[in-house]
């Protein structure tokens, strides 16, 4: 059985027609604009924190910054004299005892995915005469893969059971020096000569650090180019969840006597900018709903106007306050809910076909999404019940003017 | 007299907003069970707050108004909008009909306010009700398809559909002409024979106050002539 409330509410949009199309049209608008525009802004966002996590651990345990002594400490404030100089070793910023880390660390903190210890340092890479700078990247494939996923970016050779004397390239360093698999080539770690390598595989990440100037090569033969005995230069970890970075940093770093860095520190003044693009758009958002609303209130104040006289007879035929509030308060809720629901639909219509938009990449010259959205149920889910919130808000003022009309003002006036 | 359907006891009405005015003294008023009373006076000298104040529309300054052993002026809004659904009709001097809704709909609103399905025995009663007054064939028209004598006809058919024990009918051939004027109080009048409801009737057609069980003139806010034609 159908409540004679919602008969009459029915009854009112219907009469209403276009000014109750135009309204679900407001609020369908305010659904689409907050469902694409929340879909882009999160995809975007992800994109951005993908491009900078997606190449690097999420935390990595490095020894400590040098810190040099104060020359006026050496001599009691007296001049200082220089007596010898000695260069820094790569020794004095190693871990030695990184087989044993490497085994303990996942139980150490909650949400380590895998842990990969490495060895970083520049280096050149020798093609006949050409010398060019590189990022040299000693590393056990096996693992290292799963801190930084490459297998599924190879463009031709291998990555996984990279044998000593093998590198792996970017693929734009590797186009720079017209190189491919097979190749020899030549790395040089320390001013003290080079080695020659062969052309394992080239990958084609999407980072443009990685694909410009990357020379991947065995943990040990890195250990033997930049002479660290057995030593690594940071253990590199990966996390379920991303955002718990700073979390086991600080967990892990009352435990090692190690630097552990976390990749949203590194990034601090970047996520202070997503946080604030974050809260912007969540205004924006917030504000097309909030007029949404204001529209929903506007029509049922004329609805409640037009029937002044309807209501009081309602009144006096024996409707009580809370029946007619009820009307009025179903009717912005009707209108919430059809306008979130055709919103929510032509926003997902609109953001597929964003998401079929590409343009020819400067950077890869590949064709790539130009509107990288993605929808989650969440991003259509929460805009629609906020409509449907605000519509049943909008509409509780009018409704409770429309359940204080007094039968015999309207009566009188007649 | 049968118990009173309604009792007014030592109604005063003041308005206090702006001037400050007594429209209604120490009224006392009983109407039986199927009695059909006409309240005749001048313009402005207080029928309609009376009407209102029986009508549970309007709370008096001073005195009770006992309906179903109840004092209605003690009662919030939604109680009195509760006994007005179960013991009151309403009958304006314009129809009142809901635009949006059709004949059937429109007179069967006081029961779907009450709760009642659109089926079963209410429904039924109701149907009878507009075969009786004639408009079985208009049932499922909107009001502004139909006459002005069909249109209030309607509109005493919903005052009845609830099967109150007293109608209120404020001038309800105010807007008919002489024809349709007698149709219309001819059905009120056998209909409260019929059915054995009371009504309350304020008019200021003198012809019809000779048809009725008694006719209470006021005055300046004052009951002062009660007569049995």
């Amino acid at each position: 059985m159908t409540s004679i409330v919602l008969t009459i509410a029915l009854r009112h949009l219907r009469s209403g027609v276009r000014q109750s199309l135009l309204t679900i049209g407001v609020v369908a608008i305010s659904v689409t604009v907050m469902v694409v525009l929340g879909g882009l802004i999160d995809a975007m966002q992800r994109r951005l924190i993908n491009s900078i996590t997606g190449a690097i651990a999420h935390v990595s345990v490095q020894p400590g910054p040098r810190t040099p002594l104060s020359a006026l400490t050496a001599a009691d404030s007296q001049a200082l004299i220089i007596e010898r100089i000695v260069p820094l070793e790569n020794t004095q910023r190693k871990i030695e005892d990184w087989q044993q880390l490497v085994d303990t660390l996942p139980s150490r903190a909650a949400g380590l995915l895998a842990v990969s210890p490495t060895i970083d340092g520049q280096g050149y890479l020798i093609r006949g005469e050409r010398r060019k700078a590189v990022m040299i990247t000693g590393m056990i494939p096996e693992r290292h893969n799963h801190v930084v996923e490459l297998t599924s970016k190879l463009m031709s050779g291998r990555f996984l059971g990279l044998s000593s004397g093998e590198v792996v390239l970017g693929i734009r360093l590797a186009a720079d020096l017209r190189l491919k698999v097979g190749d020899k080539i030549r790395l040089s770690g320390t001013a003290e000569g080079s080695v020659g390598f062969t052309v394992a595989g080239i990958v084609d990440s999407g980072f443009r650090n990685l694909d410009d100037g990357a020379a991947l090569i065995g943990l040990r033969d890195a250990q033997s180019l930049f002479s660290l005995g057995n030593a690594v230069t940071s253990i590199g970890m990966k996390l379920s969840d991303i955002y718990r970075a700073d979390q086991v940093a600080d967990t892990l770093s009352g435990q090692v006597p190690y630097e552990v860095r976390s990749w949203m520190r590194d990034n601090q003044s970047l996520l202070a900018g997503l946080r604030a693009q974050s809260i912007f758009s969540s205004m924006i958002r917030l504000s097309t709903v909030i007029a949404a609303g204001f529209s929903i209130a506007s029509i049922l104040f004329m609805s409640v106007t037009s029937k002044r006289r309807e209501i009081g007879i309602l009144k006096a035929i024996g409707a009580t306050r809370r029946q007619i509030a009820g009307i009025f308060a179903i009717e912005g809720t009707l209108i919430g809910i059809v306008g979130a629901t055709l919103g929510a639909v032509v926003g997902i219509a609109i953001a597929q076909w964003m998401t079929t938009i590409t343009i020819v990449s400067q950077y890869s010259g590949r064709l790539e999404g130009m509107f990288p959205i993605r929808l989650t149920v969440e991003l259509v889910a929460v805009p629609a019940l906020v409509a449907v919130v605000i519509g049943l808000l909008a509409a509780l003022y009018p409704a409770r003017q429309a359940s204080i009309v007094n039968p015999i003002d309207v009566i009188r006036s007649q | 007299m049968n118990d009173p359907v309604i009792s007014l006891r030592g109604i005063d009405k003041i308005y206090t907003q702006g001037v400050r005015a007594q429209v209604l003294f120490e009224v006392n008023l009983d109407i039986a069970a199927g009695e059909f009373v006409a309240l005749v006076g001048a313009s402005g000298s207080g029928k309609s707050t009376m009407l209102n104040m029986v009508g549970l529309l309007d709370t008096p300054s001073a005195g009770q108004v006992l309906i179903a052993g109840r004092d209605a002026a003690t009662l919030d809004e939604d109680e009195r909008s509760r006994l007005r659904r179960e013991h009151l009709g309403f009958i304006f001097q314009s129809h009142y009909l809901l635009p949006d809704f059709n004949i059937m709909e429109n007179v069967f609103l006081p029961c779907r306010l009450r709760g009642d399905p659109p089926s079963g025995e209410s429904w039924t009663r109701v149907e009878g009700l507009i075969e009786t007054v004639g408009l079985s064939e208009h049932r499922h028209k909107r009001p502004h398809q139909l006459s002005g004598g069909q249109q209030q006809r309607a509109a005493i058919v919903r005052a009845l559909a609830n099967q109150p024990r007293l109608v209120l009918a404020d001038e309800p051939t105010g807007n008919l002409d002489s024809q349709t004027r007698d149709i219309v109080f001819k059905l009120m009048r056998d209909l409260s024979r019929r059915q054995g409801q009371a009504f309350l009737m304020v008019t200021h057609d003198a012809s019809l106050a000779t048809e009725v069980d008694r006719v209470v003139t006021i005055r300046d806010g004052r009951i002062v002539d009660e007569n049995r034609p």
